[in-house]
This record gives C-alpha cells, structure tokens and sequence, in this order.
C-alpha cells in the first residue's frame, strides 16, 4: 500500500514516458556444485548435491550421484555419506549438541566444496495456556462447532552465547499436515526484519513467512512472550492443532533462512526496481548451505 | 629535532613575505547595474603583476608599496576597470564593474590569476558557469545546475536524468551541497528528477572535487557551494520563465537604493493542475495529485562600508495527495517532503587586511506520511515522519597578510536533531508508536586553518580541519589535514597535487539512489562512527594555443567506515527497526583518471573529457567480505558539452549546444544463477511447495551484472531577444536523446518469468520561455 503511495510521482513519470521491451540478458555462468545439508541431532545425516544453472538455462537441476561426501567430527571422520540416488546422501548416525563439523564433497568434473557447522544446543521451552475465548454449546448458522481460543505463554530459557530462534507451528486441516509461520509475536527480541505494518493485525504489525527470535541484549536470559489466538475446534471438526516448534540455528543455516525470506518479501514487494538479496552460502568453492539446528515441539 | 629545523623556513616565510609592504588596498567589486558583488572578481597591479581575487563575498585586499599605482580590476563577462591611485595610507574601494567584452582569464606579466583557490587544479576545481548552465540542453525545459555537473570528469550521475551524483567513486551522500553556506539535505524533487535549486535565483556555483581547503568540511567526496543573488541594489528587475515542468517567477529590487535590496524567486510545477481539474470536470469523489514547490527570499543591508548583512530563506516541498470520499467513509492520503533553509549572515571589515563573515543557520530537512481513514465515525490513523535539523553558528576569517600570504581560520558549532522515521498507527482501541527510540541529538565542532601562499609559481595551500562530534556517550574526533600546490612549470603547464583528508559525521541510509524522500539522514552512533576518506591527486595541465587548455589527473581515494544497509534492510518498509543495527559498515576504494579538453573562448566554447576510473566497497558482512564492485563504478565516461554562439542578428543572439554522454552502464545486483534450494522451517509438512521455495535464484557478488553502455545526444538552441537595454526574451529550445537510446532504467521479471527492461527517457523535445525586464 504505501509502496504504491510513494512511487505515485514515478508511475506519472513511468505512464507519460517509459518504454518497456522484452530482453535477453547474457547470463553465462559456470555450473558448479550446489551441497545442502542441515544437521539435527533428532534426524540421520542427510546431504543432497546438485549443479547449479544459469538463470536462462532450461530444465531441471542436474543431480550429482558420483560423489564421495565425507563428514569430519571435531576434525576426525565421523563417517562417508552414501548414496541413495537422485542426488541424495545418507549417512546413519545423528550428530551431537556443541559438536564441530566439516563437510567435503567431491565429485569428478567439479571442483570440491567444503563447509563447517557447530550444532547448537536445543531451546528448553516451558509453556502455559490462558483461554481467552470459548464457544461450548453452538448455537445459530454461524457457531456449527465448539471451539477454544487461547494464548500460549511461553519462556524460553537462553543461554549464554549467540542463538538464533525460528518459531513455526503445525497443524492439519481435513487429515492434511500444514506447516510454517506463525502468529504475532509483540516482544522486543523478536527480529523486525520481516516485520510488515499492518493495522488489521492484533499488534498493529505482522511477521513475513517466519518469525525470527535472537538473543542480542538478551543473552542468557528467560524470554518470556506470548503466542496469542490458537484456535482448537471441536473433534467434528477436521481441523487440529499440531504443534508449536522453537528451532535453534546455528549461524549459517540462520542466515540462509533470513536471506531466503529477505528475497522472497524483496520480490512479492510492489517496489517495480527493488534490488534482490544475495542468498547467504557458506559453501566454499559451491552453493547451498551446510548448517545445523536443533529444534523442542510443544503439542498444543 | 630534524624535522623541526626543516619546518623553521617554512615557519618564518609569512612574516618574511609580509614585511616587504606598506599600504592595502581593500574594499569590494560589483555589478554597476545591479550591485551585485562579483565572486571571484580580480584586481591586479599593472606594474607589479602582483594581485587578489575577490572572496565569496566580493572582498578583495591588496598590500602595496607606498607611491602611485595602476589597479586593474577585471571580471569575466565585464569590462576592465583602471584605477590610478597614490597610495600613502589603507584605502578603501568600492568598484563597479560594467558588462561588456568576454574575458576568461586574466593574464598579468606571464602568469595566470585564477579566480578561486589557485593552487587547485583545473580538474579538481572545474568552473561552471551560470552561462553554461543556462544554455545547456536540458529534458522537458528545466535548467538544472546538478545535471550540467555530471558533463564534468569524475562526476556521474545516478540513474538517468536524476539530479544525484557521484563523485570520484564516492555515494551521493557524500557531496557537501551548500546553498549561501547552508547544508541542504535533500536536493531532490520527484524522485530526483529534478534538483531543488531554481537557476533564476543563483549567481555563482563554486565545486571542488579534490585538494578540498580546510575551510570546507562535513563531507567526503566533493563541495558545491552554490550562491544566491544579493537583489538588485539600484533598481527593481525580474525574470518570469515557463516551461513544460514548471513556471518560475523572479523579482528584486533595492529597499533603499545602494543601501538594501531584497530578491524572491518562486517555482512551482504544473503536475497536479490537469489531473485536479480532470477530476473536477469528471464529478469525481476525490482527488489526486502531485506538486512541487520552491520559494527563495533573500535581503541585504549594508550598515556602512565595513558592515553588511544578510539573510537567505529557502522552502522547497514535494506533496502527494489522494482523498476519497464515499458515503460513510472519507480516505486522506498526504505524502510531503522538503526543505526548509534560513541564514543570517554579518559580513565585517575589521581591517583593510582581515574580513569575517559569521552566520547562524537553520536547516531542516523532513517528510511525513499520513493516511487517515474515517469509516462509520471510526477514526484510523497512520502517520511516519522523519526529519533532521542542523542549528549552527560559524565564524569564518580571511587575513590578507600580503598579496603572497593568506591565512584563513575559523569554527562551526552545530546541534543535530535526527528523528528518523517514526511511526504511529491509532483506532479506536490503541495507538501504537514506533522507533522513538531511533531519536537523537548530536553536537559537532569544527575548526580550521589555512595557509594560503602565492609565490608567483608555486601556489600553495596548506591546512588542517579539525572536528569533534558528540552523541550520548560517543565522542569523535578527526584531525584532517589539507595540502594541495598548482606548480608553474612554464608559462603554459601548470603541474598540480593534492591530499586530502575528510570526515563526515553523519550517514545517508538509502537503498534505491533515487533521490526517494525516505533516505534517511541519521547520525553516528557507538556502533556506527564517522566515514573518513583520502584522497590523493597529481595533475598536469598545459595550455595549447590562446583557447585550449587540456588537463589531466589521476586520483586515488581510500574510504573507511562507509556504511550501506544490509542485505534486505530499507526504510521504504513500513516496519519498527533501529537502523545502526541494518547497517554494514566497511571500506571503500576509488582511482582513475580524468582528461579533460577545454576551450574558454571565442564563438565555440565547451569541455570534452574522459574517464577511466575503479570504484570498490568491502563490508565484513557481505559477499564474504570480498570486495565487489560499487553501484555506479563506471568504468568509461566520455562526455561533450559546447555552445557555440552565431553572429548576433537584428538584436538576436542565437547559440546551438550540444551535450553527449557515453558511459559504462551501472551495476546491478541481478540473479544470474540458480541451485537448488530448501525449505524453510515448517515448510516440509506441506504437501505443495511453489517453485521459490526450492530455488534460489542469487548472483556472485553484489553488484554483479553491468547495464548497457548509457548513451545518449542532447541538442540545445538558445534565442535571446533583446528587446530594450533591460529587456528581453528567450527562447529555449531543446531535444534530449536525439537518436532516441533507449538506456535501461531498471529491470523487471514479467508474470512468465520474462526480463523486460524498462526505458524512461526516449527522444523528448521541449521548449521554454524567460522574460527579463
């Protein structure tokens, strides 16, 4: 809305004199190796690697099934990732907590890529609920179902040291899992950078795709905050809550998140010349991100 | 203890230079017409060659030995004036100049009086003229004088015909633009389309680029110390011009005649006239529109020939507005920004050898947002504002030890006030504020001293800056010292260099170097300390012929704690942050070199110059802290501006002026390349994805694609009609981009993932109209 408001000058401009014609813009671009892997200490080690492409290239991305990935522990082999097709590697040991690991990826043709993680340790989260609303006994076309509305109150307990929170919910509707974002959250430590104002929302404001909580000014502290409006239906009703989960990313997968979502809202923005954001990579010699997270579910 | 005796010789030549004369000659030169004083204005003696150029007031002061002498004032565009005198005591001169015979530089015994600052070079110090500015070829009718700077080498603009610039390498925020001595923040209208500087009301445009005297500060890059008209002291005359864009209107006219004066210039633009009329007609519930405005006053008085005083007031605004009215609802959407700019300045002889100008200015610099909704008696409210204001008083001294040795000195003190973007959204349940905490206060003092030193062949000045700036608990302080010498090798090569060292206390947030009125001037903090640069320059320039002069430098220029949002951060979001905590803070580096070809002289007159030059950033932050290329790094830069004036006809003065640019294209960030991608948290319970979520689609390094080489032709023809003495017309007529180059403004994906570029400025003609009585 206000973008559109403030670019009214140029779009006279625009409207009165602008030309606009389709180009080709020569996009040459080296294909080189793309490595993603997110450890979880909860999950078996898993790694996908593909090629990138240049922007005008057609089809699909070329998968890699010819590698040797090989994962390092504080700088000891902690074992060979293998191939399970389609460009995918597994590895069936979980990493652990505070660990450091180094990942290495070769494949014929490519120059090797390597990065490094540090898993962070799990968020320790205690919740409790306040009903603000409830409808038991419906009556009328217009309250079919019983349902409860409350808030969830939650502390998460930081620690000393950088953390990087990403808040996202589950939930099914009709026997089908949905998951992502979430609801507002008013509270100082929450990261504005995807903050949108908007005067419909319950504080005035709302969160793009995620919502990013970081502990600067707050480090090692209890972070009290409130997850306000879950609705809870009736059982007649196919629509459950899932659960509220609290990831801890490390700082590389945090960036790639940020970056991600940074360059969503950039292009879905009604600005007509906004300048995209570099996706962040700690690849060296690649693309992709190899990062860690650990992440605490509260059934709600 | 070496150096110390090295320094000695260099400690006692003022006095040794000043003890040779007896007598100075001081007082002022002037239009005879108007009483305007003459910037730059010189006065030499015929015998001696010895001479003064005139200060940005008209001030001259020469020491001579006691007897008669012959003063030869002279100014270009004027008629030389003679003065014989018998000089047995300090004297005091008033001189009028009248208009007549064109000169360009004054030749005294060989050597070369330049009019400002001697001891730069000609590329370092370029001289733009109002003449110039008035007769170059210009889009829809409207004189610009920031647009006839990017003509000059090292200068380029940003995105096409708008009035910010870059200066060797360095951002737009980092160009000092002084309107009568005051900091004007934002010099944009309408996107920076167009500057906020009204070319009826300005006398003389002073821009230096490197080898910066220390009297100037605040800045990096460059100083563009513009001047107002004084108002006529000896009777009233006006301008009234009309173009596609906007109408101006320009009266002056002496209070008391030789004694005070005043002048008002008014512009405003036609925008908004036919769309309100349009909805009018139409019976449209509501209206919307857009206008932009600017009013400069300005008095002088003269106390008595030792005093004088003055005061400047400019108000410039850019206003969006949308209103609609329905049944139970009334929607109002107001966008405004500008300036707001007032000095008060004294002007004192204290003596025939020291003059001082003290002033105490206000600038203010804000734009506000509101759209307010009424709905069933419900009120809605949601408000931005930001502003900045700059108090200051300052001192400045020129003391004309003798004609080879002048010392400059002086201080600023200056309060700030940053309030930057604040936000408030209100109904009838809350009223919620944003980002008070981003408010803030800082003081700034600076002093300065300059030693300037013309020893016929060498002219020299050396100097040092000193600021302080406190804001909370942070303090800084930068020593910048100042060296620049112009070497006389013969009587036609000049040789030059230069160091420079600048700091600049405040920061320019922005993200589209538009010119938007949401760039936001903030200050430093804890977190976010000055930007300093230096700058190194070596130049030669050798005059061919009687009209040419042809002038190369190479410059190089370091920059530290330079500052750009981080990746994704802008205040053109509506959203609640603390902008030192969006900012990167990293390096910067800026090299080339500049040629430039001038002829100053005859029917045919003009620049042509060359570019070759680097400009880089670095931010630990970003692209792994490698360097990358700066947005307007622009590796080629040829540019051709000249005027070429016929034959005056039956009381018709006829000039044709062609302006050409041929530049590297800007860089842009732009995807060139993608990888597969993962998902964000959550998103894996999902059983769709759309394609963003598993594709990245991201470029190298910042800045990595290069637009199309930025071309494009410009034909002015300029009739002047005089009509009477006082009287006459002009006509202007101008085509921009003749062979109608379609440069790329920006680019966009279309719906089908197609790159369209988009062109704003294809072949354009105009035409406008100045009345002078």
């Amino acid at each position: 809305m206000r973008y559109c408001k403030l670019l009214l000058p140029a779009f006279i401009f625009f409207t009165l004199f602008s030309c606009e014609k389709e180009v080709t813009l020569n996009l040459s671009h080296e294909p080189t190796l793309c490595l993603n892997c997110i450890l979880n200490p909860d999950s078996m080690i898993s790694a996908s690697l593909s090629i990138s492409k240049a922007l005008n290239a057609s089809g699909d991305f070329e998968s890699v099934n010819n590698a040797s990935v090989l994962l390092y522990e504080d700088g000891s082999l902690f074992g060979e990732l293998q191939r399970t097709g389609n460009g995918n590697y597994r590895l069936n040991k979980k990493p652990s907590v505070s660990k450091n690991y180094k990942i290495v990826a070769q494949a014929p043709g490519y120059t090797s890529v390597t990065a490094t993680t540090i898993v962070p340790r799990f968020p320790e989260v205690a919740t409790t609920r306040d009903t603000t609303a409830e409808e038991l006994n419906p009556q009328g076309i217009h309250s079919t179902y019983s349902y409860i509305v409350f808030d969830l109150n939650v502390q998460l307990f930081d620690k000393p040291g950088a953390d990087n929170y990403w808040l996202y919910s589950s939930w099914i509707v009709n026997d089908r899992r949905y998951g992502g974002g979430c609801h507002p959250i008013n509270a100082p430590f929450v990261d504005t950078f995807n903050r949108i104002i908007d005067s419909e929302e319950k504080y005035g404001f709302r969160h793009f795709l995620q919502i990013r909580i970081f502990d600067e000014g707050y480090d090692g502290e209890t972070l009290a905050f409130t997850i306000p409006d879950f609705v809870k239906y009736s059982a007649e009703v196919n629509n459950e809550l899932g659960y509220q989960y609290f990831l801890n990313a490390d700082e590389h997968y945090d960036k790639y998140i940020k970056t991600t979502i940074m360059n969503r809202m950039k292009e879905t923005s009604e600005l007509p010349f906004y300048e995209p954001i570099q996706i962040y990579s700690n690849i060296e010699n690649g693309y992709g991100i190899f990062g860690s997270c650990a992440i605490t579910a509260v059934k709600l | 203890m070496k150096k110390y005796i090295f320094l000695t010789p260099a400690f006692f030549l003022p006095f040794l230079i000043s003890a040779q004369n007896k007598f100075t000659v001081s007082g002022y030169v002037s239009d005879y017409t108007s009483g305007e004083r003459l910037i730059g204005a010189t006065v030499y003696n015929s015998a001696t060659g010895k001479g003064a150029v005139c200060n940005n007031y008209g001030f001259f002061s020469l020491s001579d030995k006691e007897g008669n002498s012959t003063l030869v004032f002279q100014f270009v565009g004027y008629k030389k004036k003679r003065v014989e005198l018998n000089l047995t005591k300090d004297t005091l001169l008033n001189i009028r100049l009248e208009r007549g015979i064109e000169i360009e530089e004054v030749e005294v015994k060989g050597f070369h009086i330049k009019q400002n600052n001697p001891e730069l070079s000609t590329l370092n110090q370029p001289k733009i003229t109002m003449q110039t500015i008035e007769t170059a070829p210009v889009i829809l009718g409207e004189h610009d004088v920031l647009k006839t700077l990017q003509f000059l080498p090292g200068i380029k603009q940003g995105a096409e015909n708008t009035a910010g610039f870059n200066v060797r390498g360095g951002s737009a925020d980092q160009n000092l633009i002084l309107l009568d001595g005051v900091p004007v923040y934002n010099v944009n209208h309408m996107m920076g389309f167009f500057s906020v500087f009204n070319t009826d009301a300005i006398k003389n445009v002073n821009f230096i680029k490197g080898g910066i005297p220390a009297r100037y500060g605040g800045k990096l890059s460059s100083i563009l110390d513009i001047s107002m008209k004084e108002g006529n002291l000896k009777e009233s005359s006006g301008i009234f011009s009309i173009s596609p864009m906007a109408a101006r209107f320009t009266y002056e006219a002496p209070i008391k005649q030789d004694t005070a004066a005043f002048i008002v210039s008014l512009r405003r633009t036609f925008f908004d006239i036919p769309m309100v009329a349009f909805e009018k007609i139409n019976g449209e519930n509501g209206s919307f529109g857009y206008n932009f405005y600017d009013i400069n006053i300005k008095t002088n008085w003269i106390l008595n020939p030792k005093n004088r005083l003055y005061f400047s007031f400019y108000t410039g605004k850019d206003k969006q507005f949308a209103t609609t009215k329905e049944k139970d609802s009334k929607t109002i959407y107001n966008y405004r920004w500008g300036n707001f700019t007032s000095v008060f300045r004294w002007n004192k002889v204290f003596t025939s050898k020291l003059f001082s100008n003290t002033s105490i200015y206000y600038s203010l610099y804000n734009h506000n947002e509101l759209i307010k909704i009424e709905e069933n008696n419900k009120l809605t409210l949601f408000k931005t504002s930001s502003d900045l204001q700059d108090i200051a008083l300052k001192s400045d001294f020129d003391f004309y030890v003798s004609p080879q040795y002048t010392i400059r000195f002086g201080g600023k003190l200056s309060q700030l006030v940053f309030n930057p973007n604040i936000i408030q959204v209100k109904d009838a349940e809350s009223d919620i504020s944003f980002n008070d905490e981003n408010k803030t206060r800082a003081t700034q003092s600076e002093i300065y001293f300059e030693n300037a030193f013309d020893l016929q062949k060498l002219k020299l000045n050396i100097g040092a800056r000193l600021s302080g700036y406190s804001t909370g608990k942070t303090k800084y302080l930068n020593f910048q010292p100042r060296l620049s010498a112009n070497l006389e090798l013969s009587s036609k090569l000049n040789m030059s260099a230069s160091y420079t060292k600048m700091a600049q206390n405040i920061h320019l947030l922005t993200n589209s170097s538009l010119g938007m009125p949401t760039d936001l001037w903030v200050a430093s903090t804890d977190r976010v300390g000055p930007q300093e640069a230096s700058q190194a320059t070596f130049g030669l320039s050798r005059q061919i012929q009687k009209d040419y002069t042809i002038s190369v430098e190479a410059y190089y220029k370091w920059m530290k704690d330079v500052v750009r949002f981080d990746e994704g951060a802008a205040f053109l979001d509506t959203k609640e942050s603390s902008w030192d905590k969006n900012v990167l803070v990293g390096d910067g580096k800026a090299y080339g070199v500049e040629w430039m070809v001038q002829k100053n002289s005859g029917n045919l007159t003009g620049m042509l110059s060359y570019t070759l030059s680097w400009s880089e950033r670095r931010f630990d932050g970003l692209n792994h802290g490698r360097w990358f290329p700066f947005k307007f790094d622009r590796r080629h830069d040829v540019s051709l501006l000249a005027t070429y004036k016929f034959k005056k006809y039956y009381e018709k003065i006829r000039s044709l002026s062609i302006g050409f640019t041929l530049q590297s294209g800007n860089n842009i960030s732009l995807p060139d390349f993608e990888y597969a991608g993962l998902l964000t948290p959550g998103r894996e319970f999902n059983y769709y994805h759309d394609s963003w979520e598993t594709v990245r689609q991201t470029y190298d390094h910042p800045n990595n694609f290069r637009m199309p080489a930025f071309h494009h032709l410009d034909i002015g023809y300029n009739i002047v009609k005089q009509k009477t003495d006082r009287k006459s017309i002009t006509w202007t007529f101008s085509v921009y981009n003749v062979y109608n180059r379609m440069n790329p403004w920006y680019y966009q994906k279309d719906k089908n993932d197609k790159i369209k570029q988009v062109s704003l400025f294809p072949f354009f003609p105009s035409v406008g109209f100045t009345y002078r009585w």
